[in-house]
């Protein structure tokens, strides 16, 4: 096999691999499926245009998140604000197994609902962290951020997820 | 510990999105294609001849001007010796403008170099390296007070034949990304005399007024920078063909 064919094979390796992650990420920060994938997409062409050119990276997985995050970046500063109604009737496709459906359980909605209340900054360090298992060292990198920042952005999102899942047993308690 | 409880199981739940099978198979089957229409560059020159990087930083010059060239001329070893006069032509690499050995290493051992290079994109970055080397020569002679008006315009008029090189070899790139592969070469050419530039600047801020051999490297030093602005200018208006498919657009937002 040929350097050039080795090459292309990582790649669709790196496509299969991280693929569902990066659109994973697209999605929780535009809340729109086409476009998630619209981005994700662009972000496997970006990369790869990047490497074809013969040149290295030390992390892929970093390097595609970091070209998603771009993207987003690129696409938030041309649109306004969506509301939640917007997003919901967009639909959420979301694999749930119904043994999994306890009182512990999140529909769609509901997961959008509380990922959207955070503040953009907390948001997207919570989605990187959590959902995206991506290291405060990785985050870091992404968003051109010092680590401190990282960890602070990070304890001020929990806590306010904390609050936003505390209301919400609230309302159920009470009957809302 | 129940919300945590609670928030470890939101973030389970939202770890499920994905795309769907047939969804991910399309976008691979986009990729394919965009990667056959965008195959990986011909790598006949992916490391350059003299070890130099061609973006040279500042410090990276200024190790190189005083520091070992280590690997530097190997390939330029292995080439001489295999065309015969390997004493003379290996001794002629560290000679400079003036030196009686000079003539063979322009004349001859760097023709040599560049025969065994194949592609045109190889042969346009050697003739960036040559330019490098042009410069360092410049600076060596500088520092140690040895430039005149013969071997400044000797310098010049090599620094002009090396760029003609790039500027000639590039032209003559023809393949399909052949738009993107001179632009790197134009953004090479540029980063390289601008390294240099800013080192002549230094020498000659550092010389005093009465040193005699101020004068020529003011020239030269003009010289070089009125050649990285020609250089600028040819790669802003490559770039602006290549708005859409710029490497730089790949990692940095749109302003």
């Amino acid at each position: 096999m040929t350097d050039k064919n080795k090459k292309e094979k990582q790649f669709l390796e790196a496509y299969n691999k991280f693929s569902d992650a990066i659109f994973r990420h697209c999605y929780y920060r535009v809340f729109d499926r086409e476009e998630a994938k619209d981005f994700t997409q662009e972000t496997f062409f970006r990369a790869w245009k990047y490497l074809s050119q013969g040149k290295e990276v030390e992390n892929i997985r970093a390097f595609l998140y970091k070209i998603a995050n771009n993207i987003i970046i690129d696409d938030f500063r041309k649109k306004k604000n969506i509301s939640l109604d917007q997003i919901a009737e967009k639909g959420f496709s979301l694999k749930v197994d119904p043994r999994e459906k306890t009182e512990n359980y999140f529909s769609g909605k509901e997961i959008l609902k509380i990922i959207n209340s955070l503040d953009e900054k907390y948001r997207d360090v919570i989605v990187m962290k959590y959902i995206d298992d991506l290291s405060i060292k990785e985050i870091s990198s992404i968003l051109g951020e010092t680590e401190n920042n990282i960890y602070v952005m990070l304890h001020r999102g929990f806590e306010k997820v904390k609050k936003i899942l505390a209301e919400r047993e609230k309302q159920k308690k009470h009957g809302n | 510990m129940e919300i945590e409880k609670k928030f470890k199981n939101l973030i389970k739940q939202a770890r499920k999105t994905a795309l769907l099978k047939e969804e991910k198979e399309r976008i691979n089957l986009n990729l394919v294609k965009f990667i056959k229409e965008n195959p990986v560059r011909n790598a006949a020159f992916e490391r350059p001849l003299y070890n130099i990087e061609a973006k040279s930083s500042f410090k990276t010059i200024m190790n190189y001007l005083f520091g070992k060239p280590a690997r530097n001329y190997a390939f330029l070893a292995i080439a001489i010796l295999l065309f015969g006069g390997a004493g003379i032509s290996f001794a002629a690499q560290g000679s400079l403008p003036g030196d009686i050995l000079y003539p063979i290493k322009i004349g001859f051992n760097e023709k040599v170099s560049e025969i065994v290079l194949f592609s045109n994109e190889a042969k346009a970055k050697y003739n960036i390296q040559l330019v490098q080397l042009r410069l360092q020569e410049a600076e060596r002679m500088a520092l140690s007070g040895k430039l005149d008006s013969a071997k400044t315009a000797e310098l010049k008029n090599l620094l002009n034949r090396h760029i003609a090189g790039v500027r000639s070899r590039s032209g003559n790139i023809k393949n399909g990304n052949a738009m993107n592969i001179i632009a790197d070469i134009d953004s090479e050419l540029e980063a390289s005399l601008d390294a240099h530039s800013r080192i002549l600047s230094e020498i000659a801020n550092a010389q005093k007024e009465q040193d005699k051999t101020t004068v020529f490297v003011k020239n030269i030093l003009a010289d070089v920078q009125e050649k990285t602005n020609e250089a600028r200018t040819n790669r802003n208006n490559n770039n602006n063909r290549l708005f859409n498919q710029s490497p730089d657009d790949i990692l940095n937002p749109a302003d």
